[in-house]
């Protein structure tokens, strides 16, 4: 096979490849939302756990990461020193979770 | 329809003569390949996980309530009075109003949700069994039971029927019994969730019958929501009046890509790459003059060169846009986005640990590719234009 040849071949084939995943990822995404319907319904509206409220919320390049809904449930914020619904950071918080097994 | 043929074998001639000159020129063809490959992988990893996300909370908050009603205090959310349910109930095309209770708990200086619902108010659907992976949802006559995240029941080693002991805020012990453990599809949402009944998550967050954290409003008909939602908040000024349209918007707006980081690394990456496709391409121009000296001599038009030189940014932007996405693709869905992965999940203290949403639309399919071939238009472009408008007996003297 000829260099052209063989350039097009890899890119046709990563092209393909590249639209596979598409159609895989929008198919599989149009069946997922089923589940997390369910849950919404029953529970009402929840947060993602991905998110944290801080001082980055009003930083221009970190907002869209870091940025949420504060006042959701599991909108919580991870960084540490934040003040909004923060984990203490003075003192170690006490454990409230044990677990007892049957 | 002779001449329209030989018109097209000319450019499939020009397209062979472009790739050829792909392999001529390896050093150029490498840097470029490289250094736009690398930009879209990044930027398409990101832009898949950005995607996933705003899609996940896009289309949760298509099942939230109509309405979701907070009360603030100084600007800050703290429990609403249950009279204003009763109000609010009274409001035309209001169905029903469903209060909630929930707080949060800590463990080794993580936060917990802990959620109190109404399981007979609630609009469950019947195929909530889905989302269990053992157990079962809760049941309105169940008292001090609990169903709990995937993640969480991974962390503390549970199983149905074990009892979670949960310390409320004076350290006083509570009593759970697990009756059911989400499964992982529902992961995103219910990881760090202990969902209890409405009258326990009262007991353990010490708030009366008279209260609520925030009360959920069905209308009888959609389209008659925003009304609702003006009455309640002409009635009740110190109320947060979320639709879920409203809520929609803001949760498209925090997940988005719409600003900060991620065009950030966008513009930055987009200038980088046409610095490297210019300097590529002028780098080489004094090479390829006598070249183009030649094929001039030979009869190419200005034209014919322009076309064989913007061939071949097309065929690089190609390949690397198409490595660059499939690299990507490998990067987020394979390995599960090592480095992005934490850094999109939280800040200093990373949790909780799972699969984070990918979507590899075909949108932002499309856009990495136009974002990937403009640069090295741009970038080639004046150089190319440069290169082809030189007179044959300059370009083959070199002067």
């Amino acid at each position: 096979m000829s260099r052209p040849k063989a350039l097009i071949t890899v890119a046709v084939l990563l092209l393909t490849l590249n639209l596979v995943h598409a159609i895989v990822s929008e198919v599989t995404w149009e069946n997922h939302s089923k589940a997390s319907s369910a849950l919404i319904e029953s529970i009402g509206f929840s947060g993602l756990t991905v998110s944290s409220e801080c001082t980055a919320t009003r930083n221009p390049i970190l907002e869209p990461t870091c940025a949420c809904l504060g006042d959701l449930p599991g909108g919580y914020c991870y960084h540490l020193s934040c003040g909004i619904v923060g984990i203490p950071v003075v003192e170690e918080q006490l454990d409230q979770i044990e677990v007892i097994d049957q | 329809m002779k001449n329209r043929s030989r018109r097209f074998q000319e450019h499939i001639n020009f397209l062979n003569y472009a790739m050829d000159s792909i392999f001529t020129y390896k050093a150029r063809s490498i840097a470029i390949v490289f250094s736009l490959m690398i930009a879209l992988m990044v930027l398409g990893s990101i832009a898949f996980i950005s995607d996933g996300l705003t899609k996940e909370a896009e289309s949760s908050a298509n099942f939230a309530p109509d309405i979701t009603i907070q009360y603030l205090q100084a600007g800050r959310q703290v429990a609403i009075p249950m009279e204003y349910a009763q109000q609010i109930s009274q409001i035309s095309y209001v169905s029903k109003v469903v209060p909630r209770v929930w707080g949060y708990i800590y463990y080794h200086n993580r936060i917990y949700t802990v959620m109190g619902i109404d399981a007979v108010k609630m609009p469950i659907p019947k195929d909530i069994g889905f989302v269990m992976v053992s157990g079962k949802f809760l049941q309105p006559n169940d008292n001090q039971t609990a169903v709990v995240g995937n993640y969480l029941a991974k962390v503390f080693d549970l199983e149905t029927n074990d009892i979670l002991v949960l310390y409320d805020q004076s350290q006083q012990p509570h009593n759970f019994t697990v009756n059911g453990i989400f499964s992982m599809d529902v992961n995103l949402y219910t990881s760090d969730l202990i969902l209890i009944n409405l009258n326990d998550s009262r007991n353990f967050f010490n708030v009366s019958a008279e209260e609520a954290t925030d009360l959920c409003v069905y209308v009888e008909d959609q389209t008659q929501t925003r009304y609702v939602a003006q009455q309640i908040a002409q009635s009740s000024p110190d109320a947060r009046v979320l639709t879920r349209e409203a809520l929609k918007d803001a949760l498209v707006t925090t997940y988005g890509a719409r600003s900060g980081f991620v065009s950030v690394v966008w513009y930055i990456l987009l200038l980088s790459v046409i610095l490297v496709a210019w300097n590529q391409a002028s780098a080489v121009s004094e090479e390829a003059r006598e070249e183009v000296g030649i094929l001039k001599a030979l009869g190419f038009s200005t034209s014919n060169i322009l076309e064989i030189r913007l061939l071949e940014a097309l065929i690089l932007g190609f390949i690397s846009a198409s490595s660059g996405i499939f690299l990507s693709v490998l990067y987020d869905f394979y390995l599960g986005a090592p480095v992005i992965r934490d850094f999109m999940l939280g800040w200093a203290a990373v949790y909780p640990s799972f699969p984070l949403p990918i979507l590899i639309s075909f949108s932002t399919m499309l856009t990495l590719y136009a974002v990937a071939l403009f640069p090295l238009f741009v970038g080639s472009l004046i150089p190319a234009w440069k290169s082809a408008i030189t007179e044959p007996d300059i370009a083959m003297r070199g002067s």
